[in-house]
């Protein structure tokens, strides 16, 4: 059904569907924007969900007081095309996005008001992934059916946004709560019609601050925990059978809010909680039929529209925000649980995940990643045999030309092959150790001048005790050793022998460690993993 | 006969007394000046940031002896001197004659200068491998110029612990009181004008120095401190074979054409290489009947030695352990 209206004098009759579902209330060619009924056919219903669409040069984009005023214009066309309706509520949508909700009454003469949690900016999500399908309409936003009664309520903590954040850092400064460009922060946020109308005019405007600043230390003295509820956007992909869900696209580490534009102040500008467990979030789970109807529901020309809108619940460290001094303001939050919902508004939701299964999603994205880096770390071990394999003959070559000390070297050392790699020398390993004040790495042949565990001298290099920590093998007299181990030497009075606490040690059976001095069978050391 | 040694013995007593206050008067008068001496030297100097002294005490003898001397570096580091004695001055009008300089209980933080620089250099990682954190020892040099032998005399000799020892003597004649007063009064201005007043200083004082001669040098070191250091923490990554390869500091054949007979040419070949491979003491000492001018035919360009075998043939040298 095509229902008309006329916008006194300033909209022009209308009859054009925008979609099949729905339902054109009006249309202003001048004002460029339209007003859509949801529901299709049924669009007419106690509550009415509207939606003013604004095209991008509209001249009332930005400009909410205007927008309010041609909203309650829509009281001839709702009470003479639907009588049944006793209330409204009106989305404005401008370049796709949400910019405020408003609500009307019969009872009340269909004046439509802001609502106020509503009407703040849309958290900025980092990294936010570009949809992986094709998008329906940039505007306006797909329809959702009526609510799901059986789904779970939304969380009850408090929702994010700038002001609760700001709230949060004036709780323990009341100057600058109360300082002048704050209230006008929150007069052009409370009053923003008013504000915005009176901001140049000093003696109007100071009744508007005089309501501003009371009602703001009544907005700052509200109970707040440390819970909070944070909205953010998501695209889901393509659904996935075996796991029974949509896959959800990255939804990032963080979430900002911006200050509104456009007072200057002395609060922070910008507040980011730094979102710890997100990456659990990583699908909708959903039965086949059940993720069917929702993608029905969601499909316009063919397309599915796979936005939807995710409300977080979040525990906030205790510590608050941490200024960075840029005006930026910082603070951890712990993802707890999390509510699907199909549009911004938040308000019927799809699915809600409780603090017990949202434990459950982190656990097992923990086991996910672990697995995901034992299986790179396979592949990757995997890549690196299969390049020695490749090189062996070449490595063993090259290897034949080098000294007995960078052959030993390679030995024991950890790394790939390196024909720069040698043994330490005592003096240069004592030099660094000093001069760096700590203790250096060392791979170095060792002749043992006595026999245990802790501090047994040596025969070479001399003024040298080395050590060897379980499960290492206990040190034999006279015996060579090729170890790899961090060395460092006291700073005392005369000349303290070094001590060399070996990480990795060799127990040599030939003398000088000529056993291990065969390209062949280092490089096959190496192959084998021992690398 | 009690009473005349009773006033001997009171006349002792007082003369003791006086002596005794004098000296302690003219000492306390030395210190003073020898302070303001050196205190002025610093302050026109700018020094007083980088040497610093906890006491002085001076002799009317005119020797002077400072005490907790740091000597600090733009890096931070710091040299310390015990005890530094400046003794045997000799001025004639303001030109210094004679000195004599004495650090005992020196020390050299090694470790800390290296620690304090980026890239230290070599010699300094070496030092420091072979667990030189700090070279203490002492150290004394002195100077003197005979106007009336026209000679100059400079000794030098040190100790430094688990280093060696030094000892070193050179005597160089043929330098008149005339030279000197050049130098003197040409070195003040280039130390105001810089490189180029030094090149003048070095020009005008050219000839009289090409007249020098080598009168007597002996050196003797001792490093058998670093020889046991270096046997003790080896640079070797790996055992050796059979004894290091060490080169010859000189053929013996450049003695020989240099005149030196050949079988003295072997015998100091091998003092030297005997000591270049195992550390000890060695000692060159000039056998100089008269005096070696450095210069022939008072030429610049034509030395009387270019090379250590030149020099060894040409003063007669005896090497010995």
């Amino acid at each position: 059904m095509i229902q008309r209206i006329v916008f006194a004098g300033v909209l022009a009759l209308a009859t054009v569907p925008a979609y099949a579902n729905d339902t054109v209330l009006a249309t202003s060619k001048s004002h460029k924007l339209q007003v859509f009924a949801d529901g299709g056919a049924t669009w007419c219903a106690p509550t009415l969900r509207l939606r003013m669409v604004l095209e991008a040069d509209s001249p009332d984009a930005g400009n909410p007081g205007a927008q309010l005023e041609l909203m309650n214009r829509l009281k001839t066309p709702i009470t003479s095309d639907c009588k049944a309706a006793s209330a409204a509520e009106l989305t404005v949508i401008e370049q796709g996005r949400s910019t405020g909700i408003y609500k009307a009454a019969a009872a009340a003469g269909w004046v439509f008001a802001a609502a106020p949690a509503a009407s703040v900016p849309q958290p900025v999500v980092t990294q936010a992934p570009t949809p992986s399908a094709p998008q329906g309409p940039a505007s306006p936003p797909p329809v959702v059916q009526a609510p799901q009664p059986a789904m779970p309520a939304a969380p009850q903590a408090a929702e994010l946004d700038y002001f609760e954040a700001l709230a949060r850092v004036l709780r323990d400064n009341p100057a600058l709560a109360q300082d002048d460009s704050t209230i006008r922060l929150w007069a052009s946020h409370r009053y923003e019609r008013e504000y915005s109308q009176l901001q140049h005019q000093e003696f109007k405007l100071q009744p508007v601050l005089q309501r501003a600043r009371a009602d703001f230390a009544d907005y700052l003295a509200r109970p707040r925990g440390n819970v909070v509820t944070i909205a953010t956007r998501a695209y889901f992909r393509t659904y996935d059978f075996n796991a029974r869900r949509f896959p959800i696209d990255d939804l990032g580490t963080q979430v900002s809010y911006q200050k509104p534009c456009c007072v200057s102040v002395k609060v922070p500008t910008n507040f980011v909680v730094k979102l710890q467990d997100l990456d659990a979030v990583t699908g909708l789970p959903m039965d086949p039929a059940e993720a069917q109807a929702l993608a029905e529901r969601r499909t316009r020309y063919g397309s599915i529209n796979r936005t939807i809108y995710l409300a977080l619940t979040v525990r906030l460290e205790a510590g608050g925000f941490k200024g960075d001094g840029w005006g930026s303001s910082t603070i951890l939050g712990t993802v707890e649980g999390v509510t699907f919902y199909p549009d911004d508004r938040l308000l019927e939701p799809i699915l809600t995940i409780g603090a017990e299964e949202f434990a459950r999603w982190r656990a097992n994205r923990a086991a996910e990643l672990a697995e995901a880096a034992r299986l790179a770390e396979q592949r990757e071990a995997e890549q690196h045999r299969q390049r020695w394999l490749a090189q062996r003959e070449q490595n063993i070559r090259a290897l034949s030309g080098a000294p007995s000390s960078v052959r030993l070297a390679n030995y024991i050392s950890d790394g790939d092959l390196s024909l720069y790699t040698r043994l330490s020398d005592l003096r240069s390993a004592r030099a660094a150790a000093l001069m760096s004040g700590k203790p250096v790495p060392v791979a170095m042949l060792v002749q043992s001048d006595g026999a245990g565990r802790s501090k047994v001298a040596s025969k070479w290099p001399g003024k040298l005790e080395l050590t060897v920590a379980d499960p290492l093998p206990e040190l034999a007299a006279s015996q060579w050793y090729l170890v790899r181990g961090l060395l460092s030497v006291p700073e005392a009075e005369g000349l303290p022998p070094a001590q060399l606490t070996a990480q990795a040690i060799h127990i040599c059976a030939q003398p000088k460690c000529a056993d291990v001095a065969d390209p062949a069978v280092i490089i096959d050391r190496k192959l084998a993993g021992g690398r | 006969m009690a009473a005349q040694k009773n006033k001997a013995l009171i006349t002792a007593g007082v003369a003791l007394i006086v002596i005794g206050a004098g000296w302690m008067f003219a000492k306390h008068q030395a210190t003073a000046i020898a302070k303001d001496r050196i205190d002025g030297f610093l302050i026109r100097n700018n020094l007083t940031a980088q040497v610093s002294y906890q006491d002085l005490s001076a002799s009317p003898f005119g020797s002077a002896t400072l005490s907790g001397v740091k000597l600090a570096s733009s890096s931070g580091s710091a040299v310390s001197i015990g005890s530094l004695e400046i003794s045997d001055v000799e001025m004639k009008g303001d030109q210094l004659r004679a000195v004599r300089i004495s650090a005992e209980k020196a020390e050299v933080p090694l470790l800390a200068m290296a620690r304090q620089q980026r890239n230290p250099d070599k010699v300094l990682r070496e030092a420091i491998g072979l667990g030189y954190t700090s070279l203490t020892g002492s150290v004394d040099a002195s100077l003197r110029y005979d106007e009336q032998k026209a000679a100059i005399a400079f000794e030098t000799s040190g100790d430094i612990r688990d280093l060696g020892t030094w000892r070193a003597k050179l005597r160089v004649t043929n330098l008149d009181a005339a030279t000197i007063n050049t130098l003197y009064a040409q070195s003040n201005n280039a130390a105001q004008l810089g490189g180029l007043a030094l090149l003048g200083v070095m020009g005008q004082a050219g000839e009289a120095l090409t007249r020098l001669s080598l009168a007597e040098a002996d050196v003797a070191i001792d490093n058998s401190g670093l020889f046991k250091r270096a046997n003790e923490i080896t640079d070797h990554d790996m055992p050796s074979e059979g004894a290091a390869e060490v080169a010859s500091a000189f053929d013996e054949r450049e003695l020989v054409r240099a005149g030196m007979a050949p079988s003295e040419a072997a015998i100091t070949r091998n003092t030297v290489d005997n000591w270049l491979r195992k550390g000890g003491s060695l000692r060159v000492a000039s056998n100089l009947g008269q005096p070696l001018p450095l210069f022939r035919g008072g030429n610049i360009f034509a030395p009387s030695f270019d090379s250590l075998p030149g020099f060894l043939v040409a003063t007669k040298s005896r090497i010995s352990n």
